[in-house]
């Protein structure tokens, strides 16, 4: 039979409470902060996933934001282009009049003025800018996609965004792409601003052949800056559900690691009431039987 | 069977019983002392055959005789000092892990993760912008973030890996005063033991080093038949012979840990013999010295290497706003994480940083290769993912371990403890009988008196 000598029995009442303040404390923790673990250690187990987790919803926020600023360019892509393609018209309404051989050379001179005005608009659209900086311009560090004469100053490169984790999108197409190719030799092959300009010079000199010509570019122009507003449109579509599914993923990872790291509440705080009675419990046992002995029976 | 030889039986029951009465008041008084071994009086009883002083020819003789021993089992001795070795081992080990996690394994925001998180989304931030300074300014902050975050958690492993080292010389001076101290007792020791009476007080302050030492080392203890103790560590004996010599704690160049700057620490003889210690404290931090931290530097040079090339293959090959190329982000020179550093063709230059693969000055190919570095299944990120949860489950497992052998000294200590402790209980009833024992000779004495005096007094008077 093992004998149970005074100092081994306060040594163990003194383990069994540190034991218990223990469990207490870490119960304590739990319930204040909220989380089952602060360190790997705690749940190595559980750690890597809410480390992955982590890393993936900040990855998520980012394309997120990322998705903001493509949203803004191609916002303002298509409010210019759609300003754009009514300009468009708007001249080639203008040419429908200066083809007509009655006109007198005053109207005709007024038709290529406003012929002229309109094409400066659509070279102010096609300056149109996000933060300073031209959306038409491609790549290149310009302050204008096209100065006053209609000449491309930037380049053909691709504004990209990333908007998912493997997906990046080209938010805006460089300026020839949308409104042509400079063409020195037949300005009716070149830039909508060449051709509307061409158009104001033939309507000038009553030229109705090169008029009608110039209208036929000009449907060409309309069809070509309407495709680019259709490649955005889509995009934008396409934006908006990949948002969607993002912020759905946000969501989910969220509750991901809120189902491995955090604390069931109602849990955490019965057991915290458990240890605290087995906490109370022990103490009272260690009044009882500390200071007990032979001596308190004998007379 | 003489009168006289009663009394005498009588006064050895005195002698016995006021003996155990003695013995028992001091284990009483060593109730609570740590270390104490409880006393106990061996009774025997005296049947020799010895001339009477009046029989003449003699007749038995009795009484009993009382001798002190000192509760002391070995084996449990043994075993207690072993646990002992093995959990302050496991506990130094752990507790140094424990302190590093909570200083570099940190999951939340602040820790390197976050840092190392902001740095690719700042990338992104480039991407979208990357003519805008200010967003260029944010992204070499976060760059020295990085960096020195890394600096920071290298030099936090540096200072746990000196201390380690500083403790484990403290242990060894500690080791050698102990056993100087235990060889210094021996003698006394053996005095005592020759002149046949054991000096149970000096042999438990001589246990009470002993364990004091096995919570520092691994000792093997070997009791001699003289009383003297033989103290050895993996075959060097400490003490023997009441003769007592030092160990000491060598650093030597090691190729291993060379690349580190560190080097490894062993514990010799002073003739230079690599002595092999398996337990205790001393243990502990030579294992942190030499394995544990060693390992956590390498992981996290790793991850510093890691950034170091993986974000300047991509940046060396792009074009700064300004056209520039082939610039480093990070110095090329620092890929250890203690000398990790934003490069200083970068720092106040951010004009310089490249989001651009060249073909344009605003093209941000470049920034984008560089942000998706966080999502790389092999990039930093991933690598220190790994450095963490690898962390993680050594102090798990070490910690676990630590608690286990904690216990199982403990439940060693404990067993020892109630082999040779004081029990109050037991003691007040050996009390009891004691002093009635005393009381019964003391009776004796009177009742063999009233014999004698009926004897010497009243003989021939029967009658008158």
């Amino acid at each position: 039979m093992q004998r149970v000598t005074t100092l081994g029995s306060t040594e163990s009442i003194k383990d069994w409470m540190a034991a218990a303040g223990r469990q207490q404390a870490e119960s304590q923790k739990q319930v204040a902060t909220g989380v089952r673990f602060e360190r790997a250690s705690e749940g190595p187990a559980d750690a890597a996933a809410v480390l992955r987790n982590q890393r993936s919803l900040d990855r998520l926020a980012q394309l997120q934001r990322n998705a903001v600023n493509a949203k803004l360019w191609m916002d303002s892509a298509d409010t210019a282009l759609t300003d754009a393609v009514s300009s468009v018209i708007q001249a080639r309404t203008l040419a429908v009049q200066g083809a007509n051989d009655t006109n007198s050379p005053e109207a005709r001179a007024a038709i290529a003025a406003n012929l002229r005005s309109v094409s400066a608009e659509l070279i102010s659209l096609a300056n149109s800018s996000v933060n300073g900086r031209p959306i038409f311009a491609g790549t290149a560090d310009t302050s204008l996609a096209y100065d006053a004469s209609g000449t491309f100053q930037g380049d053909a490169g691709l504004v990209l965004r990333s908007v998912t984790t493997t997906d990046s999108f080209s938010v805006a197409a460089s300026g020839p792409v949308v409104f042509g190719t400079t063409n020195v030799g037949n300005p009716l092959e070149g830039t909508v601003f060449q051709m509307i300009n061409d158009v104001a010079a033939a309507v000038e000199s009553g030229d109705v052949a090169r008029t009608r010509l110039g209208m036929e570019a000009l449907d060409k122009a309309i069809s070509r800056i309407q495709g680019e507003l259709g490649r955005i449109g889509g995009l934008s579509s396409r934006l908006g559900e990949i948002d969607g599914r993002n912020q759905e993923s946000q969501i989910a990872t969220r509750a991901q690691i809120s189902e491995v790291r955090d604390v069931d509440m109602a849990d955490a705080i019965i057991r915290l009431r458990s240890a605290e009675t087995s906490y109370e419990a022990t103490l009272s046992a260690a009044s009882r039987s500390l200071g007990r002995s032979l001596l308190d029976f004998l007379r | 069977m003489s009168d006289f030889s009663a009394l005498n039986t009588a006064i050895t029951g005195l002698y016995a019983h006021r003996q155990r009465i003695d013995v028992i008041g001091e284990n009483i008084a060593n109730i609570d002392t740590p270390g104490y071994h409880r006393q106990v009086t061996e009774l025997t009883a005296i049947s020799t055959q010895r001339p009477g002083l009046f029989s003449g020819s003699g007749g038995e003789h009795g009484g009993v005789s009382a001798s002190v021993n000192r509760r002391w089992d070995e084996l449990l001795e043994n075993s207690a000092r072993q646990e002992q070795s093995r959990a302050s081992s496991l506990e130094t080990q752990a507790g140094t892990l424990e302190r590093l996690e909570t200083e570099i394994g940190s999951l939340d925001a602040g820790g390197l993760a976050d840092r190392l998180q902001k740095l690719w989304d700042a990338f992104d931030d480039l991407a979208n912008d990357p003519k805008d300074l200010a967003v260029r300014n944010v992204v070499l902050g976060n760059a020295e973030a990085v960096a020195s975050t890394i600096n920071n958690e290298s030099s936090v492993i540096d200072a746990g890996r000196g201390a380690a080292v500083d403790q484990a010389k403290v242990l060894v001076t500690q080791i050698n005063q102990l056993s100087s101290s235990i060889a210094l007792l021996d003698k006394s020791i053996v005095a005592g033991v020759a002149a046949g009476n054991p000096p149970n007080g000096l042999i438990d302050q001589r246990d009470a080093r002993i364990s004091e030492l096995a919570s520092m080392v691994d000792v093997q203890v070997a009791h001699q038949e003289t009383g003297q103790v033989r103290i050895s560590i993996g075959g060097h004996n400490l003490v023997a012979d009441g003769q007592q010599r030092n160990i000491e704690l060598l650093q030597t160049p090691d190729t291993a840990l060379g690349g580190l700057g560190y080097q490894r620490v062993s514990v010799v003889t002073p003739n230079g013999t690599q002595l092999n210690i398996a337990g205790g404290s001393l243990h502990g931090t030579i294992s942190v010295a030499n394995d544990l931290m060693p390992e956590q530097r390498r992981a996290l040079d790793g991850v510093a290497a890691s950034i170091v090339s993986t974000v300047n293959a991509l940046h060396m090959a792009g074009a700064g706003l300004d056209g520039s190329t082939g610039f480093a982000l990070f110095d090329p020179a620092g890929t250890t994480a203690a000398t990790m550093a934003v490069s200083v063709d970068l720092r106040s230059n951010p004009e310089r940083l490249a989001a651009s693969d060249g073909s344009a000055a605003l093209d941000n190919k470049v920034a984008l290769a560089l942000a998706a570095l966080g999502t790389d299944p092999n990039g930093p990120t991933a690598l220190h993912t790994d450095m963490l949860t690898t962390l993680g489950n050594r102090v798990r497992t070490i910690s676990d371990r630590a608690r286990t052998a904690s216990l199982a000294s403990g439940r060693a200590a404990g067993l020892n403890q109630a082999a040779v402790g004081v029990n109050l209980d037991e003691e007040l009833a050996d009390l009891v009988s004691a002093q009635r024992s005393y009381e019964a000779s003391a009776r004796m004495i009177s009742a063999i008196d009233e014999m004698l005096d009926t004897l010497i007094n009243r003989t021939g008077l029967v009658g008158r």
